[in-house]
């Protein structure tokens, strides 16, 4: 075990895959040399060269459509959006191609999309978005979100081993705000599990990405007695560990900083309803950013994107129902 | 009904039970008149001459008037009782309180009597009083432990009877200080109709008994297997063909496939190698997947598979549609599903209807050789019988030689009106080569 940062782990788990297979590659927007936007793939290309570590033009794309030849044929590639907001550059790629080559052709595509999102920087509407909604709108596609350094490192390396495309939520508000504790060499995580990240009686908090964290400390510091879901998967769902909270408890609070409508939040909510309707003891609640997009004002920003009080105030009024 | 009292009356008709459906039978009023009723809760039983539907009560309320009594074949759309929804739970019946005065049910003392709206209001400090809520998850303990509610604090929102309250108190009474071993919703009404009232045609007509017999009505699924099958005697020209068919090629196929479609949850079982033979044979032999009608031969495009499945009490044939489209997997996983859904009650009236060619399996309960009844109005039945090891001569090395081989009688009753035998017989080489020559590996 080493200690090691969010985006550490990330690296860490990218190296190690490269390392263990060489069908593994990468693909971007200034990777090579400048070693990626957030230096993810630092030092990538003098180890592994510039023929697996792969400098693109500005064209997701053809980033995303050469990945897809690449996996077509038996290559394993990682691609990275500079910001997860830009995928939509590359959308047709991924979720006419990509997500149905499989189901057309049967033909597999082992690659990822490392998707770098999430606000709290004041970075405005075109580099803070949460868009893993979109991809769970194309069956085909499976959608990744860790929220802890540890899984950082194993979903990445279980989405590079997976036969389907896997997009891989990595937030960067949690970059170098999260450390843990994570497994040297070779670390996987199966995908469709979710983490119990802390176990309560009172309620549930389901949630995935930086929420977990907003989830854990309101716990903490209202002192009460919440259970928090890490969903890590948002597809395949982890319906099972979600229903056994829901009926343990009876009360949910879904959260999530991407926005409300559609989303994740409302699917856990639709399934609580349908699954768990004679263990509940209090109407399902989501707690997200509203439908809007993130601006670029800091105390605008702070207003839209869920913070540490909304997540305690929400808490505070499901266990009083 | 005649009663003073204002009454709010919900007619419950007779439900479209599939398309093919036009009428229903009683077979069983589970309410009787007087009765407190839940929305949804099954209030009869009907039979079609398809399958067995339960009616739900189409409001909460008191069951006032049956209109159709058991027995009685009522058209889909007719009214077979009323519910008055005005009724209260709790509250007593009209029938049994007569010394009531008129104005003694007026809506708002009715309401009064009841037991939520009796309570008096709590104080929640400025909140709205919300003690007269109850979640599901505390519905369900009540009911389970026998808790009055009433009886429960509630600390949530409101006043609200929280689960952790009603855990509470299940666990400070032991939950069964106000014990009720009845549902607390209401209190069921003690009235009941005279036993004569429900007591159907066919009873009273019951022959004396003899001693040293017991005598049953036939089930409304026994008469219709009896109508149906003398019908087809009556109907078609019955003639039975018998090939004799060795199992290896398929039985080596089955295991090879078994346990892969086990993990994908689908039973792998010799029927559904026999259907996919019989449905691909069937396609090159038209005449076996048709009906007589007067004198034409109808022909039909489809495959509409019958599967017999026989029942605790009886006999039915659901339909697996356009078989002809499945694969050996998807054979497998229809047959399944006809059959767990059958032996559990839940076909739909529509999925026993517009058969084309039915296949019957009584060799799964030890059976050699059986002549079947054609399933009107089909023009053949094919049967499979048990599957037994036995000492046939096969081809050796050396010429001929003695081998076990797993064998079967495919037995097929065939309409002498649409067919010979000579066709009948083609039919079935063709489906015994299909099953012999089974690709293995």
């Amino acid at each position: 075990m080493a200690e090691m940062t969010y985006l550490e782990a990330i690296s860490d788990g990218l190296r190690e895959e490269m390392r263990r297979d060489e069908s593994v590659l990468c693909i971007g927007e200034d990777i090579g040399a400048f070693g990626g936007a957030f230096k993810v793939t630092d030092g990538f290309i003098e180890e592994f060269g510039a023929g697996r570590v792969l400098d693109t033009p500005l064209a997701e794309n053809a980033i995303i459509g050469t990945a897809v030849g690449a996996a077509a044929e038996g290559l394993r590639p990682v691609c990275e959006m500079q910001f997860a907001d830009f995928i939509s550059c590359g959308f047709d790629q991924l979720v006419n191609v990509a997500a149905k080559l499989h189901y057309r052709q049967g033909v597999a595509v082992p690659m990822v999309v490392r998707l770098p999102s999430g606000g709290g920087f004041s970075g405005g509407p075109f580099h803070s978005q949460n868009p893993e909604a979109w991809f769970l709108q194309s069956p085909g596609l499976r959608v990744v979100a860790p929220a802890t350094a540890d899984d950082a490192k194993g979903l990445l390396t279980a989405a590079i081993r997976d036969p389907n495309p896997v997009c891989y939520m990595e937030h960067k508000g949690l970059y170098r705000y999260v450390k843990g504790e994570v497994p040297e060499g070779e670390h996987s995580v199966e995908l469709g599990r979710a983490r119990v990240a802390r176990e309560g009686e009172e309620m549930s908090v389901i949630t995935y990405g930086s929420a977990v964290h907003l989830a854990l400390d309101a716990a903490e510091e209202l002192g009460e007695d919440i259970e928090v879901i890490d969903l890590r998967s948002l597809c395949p769902l982890d319906t099972d560990a979600i229903l056994a909270s829901a009926r343990k408890t009876g009360k949910v609070l879904v959260a999530h900083e991407a926005t409300q409508s559609c989303g994740v939040g409302a699917e856990v909510a639709a399934l609580v309803a349908a699954e768990a309707f004679e263990d509940l003891d209090a109407p399902v609640r989501r707690l997200t950013a509203p439908d809007v997009p993130i601006p670029f004002s800091p105390p605008l920003e702070q207003a839209v994107l869920p913070q540490l009080d909304d997540m305690k105030e929400a808490c505070r009024e499901l266990l009083a129902y | 009904m005649s009663s003073s009292r204002t009454e709010t009356l919900i007619e419950v008709a007779m439900p479209k039970m599939g398309i093919s459906v036009s009428e229903g039978t009683i077979l069983e009023w589970r309410k009787q008149p007087g009765d407190w009723i839940e929305a949804d809760e099954t209030i009869a039983d009907v039979t079609t001459d398809k399958v067995d539907v339960e009616i739900p009560a189409p409001a909460s309320g008191r069951l006032a008037r049956i209109i159709a009594e058991r027995g009685d074949t009522v058209p889909v759309g007719e009214p077979i009782a009323e519910i008055d929804a005005e009724a209260k739970p709790g509250e007593a019946h009209p029938e049994e309180s007569a010394v009531r005065s008129p104005q003694s049910a007026e809506p708002e003392e009715a309401a009064v009597s009841s037991p939520q709206a009796a309570e008096p209001q709590k104080d929640s400090g400025g909140e709205p009083d919300r003690s007269g809520f109850v979640s599901p998850v505390v519905r369900r303990i009540a009911d389970k432990h026998g808790v009055d509610l009433e009886q429960v604090e509630g600390t949530g929102v409101g006043g609200r009877v929280r689960k952790k309250d009603v855990l509470a108190y299940v666990e400070a009474n032991g939950g069964d200080g106000q014990a009720k071993p009845a549902p607390v919703l209401h209190s069921e009404s003690p009235y009941r109709p005279e036993e004569s009232a429900v007591r159907s045609p066919a009873e009273v007509a019951e022959a004396e008994p003899v001693a040293g017999e017991r005598r049953e009505p036939m089930t409304p699924m026994r008469q219709m297997i009896a109508k149906h099958m003398l019908d087809s005697r009556r109907t078609s020209a019955h003639c039975t063909t018998i090939v004799e068919v060795d199992m290896s090629r398929v039985a080596a196929r089955r295991a090879e496939l078994k346990e892969a479609m086990k993990r994908r949850g689908v039973p792998l079982t010799y029927l559904a190698f026999v259907a996919q033979a019989t449905v691909e044979a069937l396609g090159e032999f038209p005449v076996l997947n048709a009906s007589v009608e007067g004198e034409e031969i109808v022909y039909h495009d489809d495959v509409n598979l019958g599967i017999a499945v026989a029942l605790d009490d009886g006999l039915i044939v659901p339909v697996i549609p356009k078989a002809q489209r499945l694969s050996l997997e998807g054979m497998a996983a229809a047959i399944a599903d006809v059959a767990a859904r059958a032996r559990a009650k839940q076909l739909e009236p529509d999925e026993v209807h517009g058969g084309t060619f039915t296949i019957t399996n009584p060799g799964q309960f030890g059976a050699v050789l059986a002549t079947p009844i054609i399933n009107q109005p089909q023009v053949a039945i094919l049967d499979l019988e048990a599957i037994v090891k036995r000492a046939v001569v096969v081809d050796g090395p050396d010429g001929d030689a003695i081998g076990i081989r797993p064998m079967t009688y495919l037995p097929m009753s065939w309409d002498h009106r649409a067919l010979d035998g000579a066709v009948a017989a083609q039919f079935l080489s063709r489906v015994k080569a299909r099953l012999e020559g089974w690709e293995v590996g």
